[in-house]
């Protein structure tokens, strides 16, 4: 009786009134029962009669017991609901029925009574969002067995925390990245500590550590998810939902983004780290796209952001400031305390240390933190004097890894680490980390590229004295270096370090100086980033509405259920005044027209369409072909292919050019095959057949290539059609591309790509190409052959193979994804089109996916 | 709070700050938006959309960023006279619960809705509004009334019961 009652309680009354009891579903029996569909017999009455003793299954559930032997065990796991539990546990008849025909009528009744989601498991699983399949029923026959996640897997990474809720509080999500014992996390400690005395505190970290216990002490709830979009909605996690802000504790809470755009969670994030190193780039472009507001720990971490930031056009003196982690203070240690530590550092290295000077160094031993520039500090200062003793101390010694630890291992055995009465050693991070900040006179911050490392201001309340390398920490800021005791030398100038370390004399004791510990001081920090953010979100004026004609995917996928998420992805951007898509065409005609750069100014972008009966004029095509797959389709489907003049494909060895010839022969076109070395992607090829001889300068090309790599197979396949749709037409018709190139103005022509790319990793080495133009090029690109696939001038390329010359020394491959010269050559084909004296034509075709 | 998506109405005398809507065809350059953002707080729709949807998008949006205060709200399409809107602004004052909509005779769209600071300060009224499905506001209508039963004094009475 009582299961009956919770089966009418969970189904509402719709469903009750249908199917009021969970044994036997009539739709799921007639489904199963043509014959008795067709007779038109009533099919409760049918099966109490007949179908009992034929053995017909009545509910879903009874046709899969007899093949899952163990499907009560499975439900018995995913028993959520305390009475059905109990009920399944005690051996009731029909309980695991009942379970499993609710969790059958998916989202919100499965997520309730069970551990399952249907929606949560489709979300969570893009294969089976592709395979169309039955979530509950593919998850209870196959995805436990593959091991596939279930909310059990999810909620069990809820903990409530030890703070109890105030409704009258306002509500602030803090996010670190994980839990464990060091800097971001400890830092993020620190905000959570002093959030919670004005606010109702939720941690969310994606991974979790030995801080949790911390945390839990200060939140009211604490959540570990690598996937927080995925499954915060269904973690029940009550005081999230309550979350007025939040903040990002570095930037590789990255994911924590899709959740807070989803929301509209407002959120400032702190970043600790240089953009050099944080990769893939996009987690960079994305937190400074999304974030509300951002704040940098220092002047140099910021400096390392500042191409990115105006990439999107980010308002830095409104949306961002600088705030130091600590403030650096300068103590003293009592002579008492420097004693005891030196005697237990001359105890520990077997060296008396009261005399020298100590040299400290600290952080994980890694290239970043230049753990091999400091060995090669202590042998330069080992030859001027033995007065100096140099220690290291830091955990990730590991003499089998062969990027870092193989190498710094056989330095360390020249150099003579570790040897007993030396003067380099190497501590692991721990209980001696106190004594050595009080016992060391100098510290020398070795660390190639490093935020503001904590050791620092650790070593500056303990008197001593820091030398680090110019434009290599946030510590080459007025702030600290207009300090006495800190000095900077020439990056990477071992000798000129040593001069400075050498020049520290052994430090005085001094009396108790009171101050405070570092890592006690970021009560402000919270305060000031509230503060700030409070003030930026409640000055907004200007809100964006309705995602533009672009519906292009950003953080989130293309496909159709999350057309929503994506437009309020977009109206932030735009709210905030941001560029990474375009509004409309109508915006990116506004905005070319009002540059008054010279590149801009031979710039235009107008609509699609495709030619009628049109005469084509003459034109060649050159196909760059690495990969060979997909070459024989675009030969058969593109009629402008099949129209060319010449068409011209370009390989890198004897097997792929029989391919292509075959592949040709197969399509019924003539191709010319010309092998070129794998150097230059597919635009070297293409530039060199004006080089070499092969095309005429004052031929008209349309250059196209296989636009593949791997990782990027199905969206790279996407933007190709989009590309070769504009460019070319399709199997009927022509693009009026082909006419446009004969347009005696015309130098080149394009795709317009719906997103805004700017120079991105191309300003790295832009700077020695600026001085081939007599004006400066545009702060941003605005539009370019993204995808570098257009129609040009034979002129046009001329012009830019004279920009680098007959003897430019091209890198070779494998190459990085983005900052080359093959990626700067395609932002400046519009230039190189002005040079030559034409203009250049971008063609829009909105309703082409681009992917 | 007034709401209006009419940029021609010059100093509308309403408590409170002004949301001036754009749709794509009032055409408006970015000079225009940010000649309206130094008094009223503009919002650009991508696409025009119905009153509901517009006070849907205005509402979540100030909501998030901590500006959106309960207080009388106004939803005017189009400017209306000094007469009219000093009317509106006694009414309202009168009655913290008035919930009042204006439809168009032609196609019965939302063309004005008051709604008082009791009906703003309603603890739901912003998650009314969120919650609102796409095709409930082709009948606006129907959102007013179901407005004045979840957000209208009665049920915040027997609530209170």
């Amino acid at each position: 009786m009582m299961l009956d009652e919770i089966w009418r309680e969970f189904v509402g009354e719709q469903i009750f009134a249908a199917r009021p009891d969970f044994r036997f579903d009539r739709k799921f029996y007639l489904s199963n029962a043509p014959d008795v569909a067709q007779s038109g017999v009533d099919p409760a009455a049918h099966f109490e009669k007949v179908g009992k003793r034929e053995g017909r299954p009545p509910t879903m559930y009874r046709k899969l017991a007899k093949s899952i032997k163990t499907l009560d065990k499975s439900l018995l796991q995913l028993a959520a609901e305390p009475r059905i539990r109990e009920a399944i546990i005690e051996g009731q008849e029909d309980a695991a029925e009942l379970l499993f025909e609710l969790m059958m009528l998916g989202d919100p009744v499965d997520m309730t009574v069970s551990h399952f989601s249907r929606t949560y498991y489709l979300l969570s699983n893009p294969d089976l969002r592709q395979a169309d399949v039955h979530p509950f029923l593919h998850f209870i026959q196959h995805g436990m067995k593959e091991k596939r996640r279930s909310l059990n897997d999810i909620r069990q990474n809820r903990y409530v925390g030890r703070q109890a809720f105030d409704p009258n509080l306002p509500t602030c999500l803090i996010c670190v990245h994980e839990f464990s014992k060091t800097g971001a996390p400890i830092v993020g400690l620190d905000l959570v500590k002093s959030a919670a005395e004005t606010q109702n505190v939720v941690v969310a970290g994606l991974r979790s550590g030995q801080l949790l216990e911390s945390f839990l002490d200060h939140a009211v709830e604490v959540l570990v998810s690598e996937n927080p979009n995925e499954d915060f909605p269904y973690m029940q996690a009550m005081a999230l939902q309550h979350a007025d802000f939040a903040i990002l504790n570095s930037v590789e809470c990255f994911p924590f983004a899709k959740f807070l755009v989803k929301e509209g969670v407002p959120w400032a994030s702190y970043l600790h780290e240089y953009t050099d190193y944080t990769l893939p780039a996009y987690k960079c472009i994305f937190m400074a796209l999304f974030s509300d507001y951002l704040v940098f720990s220092s002047n140099q971490v910021y400096k390392s952001w500042a191409r990115l930031l105006a990439d999107i056009d980010f308002d830095v003196e409104r949306d961002s400031m600088i705030v130091p982690q600590h403030e650096y203070h300068v103590g003293s240690v009592k002579a008492d305390e420097y004693q005891s530590a030196l005697d237990t550092l001359s105890a520990l290295i077997g060296i008396d240390c009261s005399k020298r000077r100590v040299v400290l160094g600290a952080g994980h031993v890694q290239w970043r933190k230049g753990t091999d520039l400091f060995v090669l500090a202590a042998q330069i200062a080992r030859g001027r004097s033995d007065d100096s003793v140099f220690v290291w101390i830091g955990d990730g010694q590991n003499h089998e890894d062969v990027h870092f630890g193989v190498w710094l291992d056989k330095h360390m055995r020249e150099a003579d680490a570790n040897v007993p009465g030396g003067t380099l050693h190497f501590l692991p991070a721990g209980p001696y980390y106190k004594d050595l900040c009080k016992a060391a006179d100098a510290f020398f911050l070795s660390s190639r590229l490093d935020p503001l490392p904590n050791v620092v201001f650790d070593a500056a309340q303990n008197g001593c004295h820091t030398v680090l390398f110019r434009n290599a920490s946030g510590f080459d800021d007025p702030t600290y270096t207009e300090q006495p005791s800190v000095t900077v030398v020439e990056y990477g100038n071992l000798e000129a370090a040593c001069d400075a370390l050498l020049s520290i004399p052994k430090k005085e004791p001094g009396p108790e100086v009171e101050t405070t510990a570092a890592s006690t001081q970021t009560g402000s920090i919270f305060t000031t980033i509230q503060q700030a953010l409070q003030t930026r979100i409640r000055s907004q004026d200007h809100f964006v509405v309705g995602g533009g004609d672009y519906d292009v995917p950003i953080l989130f996928p293309g496909e159709d259920i999350f057309a929503a998420v994506r437009r309020a992805e977009r109206d932030k951007i735009w709210s905030y005044k941001r560029r990474f898509v375009w509004r409309s065409l109508r915006a990116a005609q506004t905005e070319l027209a009002a540059s008054d750069n010279w590149v801009h100014k031979n710039s235009r972008i107008e609509q699609f369409a495709h030619l009628g009966d049109e005469k084509t004029p003459q034109y060649s095509v050159h196909i760059h072909a690495h990969y060979t797959d997909g070459l024989g389709g675009d030969l058969l489907y593109y009629k402008a292919l099949r129209n060319a003049e010449r068409l011209v494909v370009t390989t890198d060895s004897d097997t792929k050019e029989r391919q292509i010839l075959h592949i040709a022969r197969d399509a019924g076109v003539d191709v010319e095959v010309i092998q070129m070395g794998n150097t230059g992607r597919d635009i070297l090829p293409f530039m060199r057949l004006f080089s070499d001889g092969y095309a005429d300068e004052n031929s008209v090309w349309c250059h196209i290539h296989q636009k593949k790599s791997i990782g990027t197979m199905r969206s790279g396949e996407t933007w190709k059609k989009f590309l070769l749709a504009i460019l070319l037409g399709d199997d009927q018709g022509f693009s009026r591309a082909l006419q446009d190139i004969a347009r005696p103005e015309i130098g080149l022509v394009a795709p317009f790509d719906p997103y805004q790319v700017g120079w991105a990793g191309s300003r790295r080495i832009l700077p020695r190409f600026e001085n081939h133009f007599d004006k400066p090029l545009p702060e941003h690109p605005i539009v370019f052959p993204v995808g570098n696939m257009f129609w040009v001038r034979g002129q046009v390329v001329t012009q830019m193979n004279d920009l680098f010359g007959p003897n430019y020394p091209w890198p070779n491959e494998p190459l990085p994804n983005d900052g080359t010269e093959f990626h700067l050559i395609e932002r400046l084909w519009p230039a190189a089109a002005v040079l030559s004296g034409y203009q250049s034509l971008f063609l829009e075709k909105a309703n082409q996916e681009r992917g | 709070m007034l709401v209006t998506t009419d940029a021609t109405w010059t100093a509308p005398k309403w408590p409170g700050p002004c949301v001036r809507v754009f749709f794509p065809e009032h055409n408006a350059t970015p000079a225009d938006i940010d000649a309206f953002r130094k008094r009223d707080i503009v919002f650009e729709f991508t696409r025009s959309e119905p009153g509901i949807i517009v006070l849907q998008g205005v509402l979540d949006r100030l909501d998030h960023f901590q500006q959106f205060a309960a207080d009388d709200v106004l939803f005017s399409k189009a400017a209306l006279s000094s007469t009219s809107l000093a009317a509106m602004v006694d009414r309202v004052e009168r009655d913290p619960w008035l919930i009042e909509g204006q439809y168009d005779p032609l196609d019965g769209s939302l063309s004005a809705l008051v709604l008082g600071r009791n009906v703003t300060g309603h603890p739901l009224f912003v998650t009314f509004f969120r919650n609102l499905s796409r095709p409930s506001a082709l009948e606006p209508e129907a959102v007013v009334d179901s407005m004045k039963i979840y957000l209208g004094p009665e049920l915040s009475d027997q609530e209170g019961e």
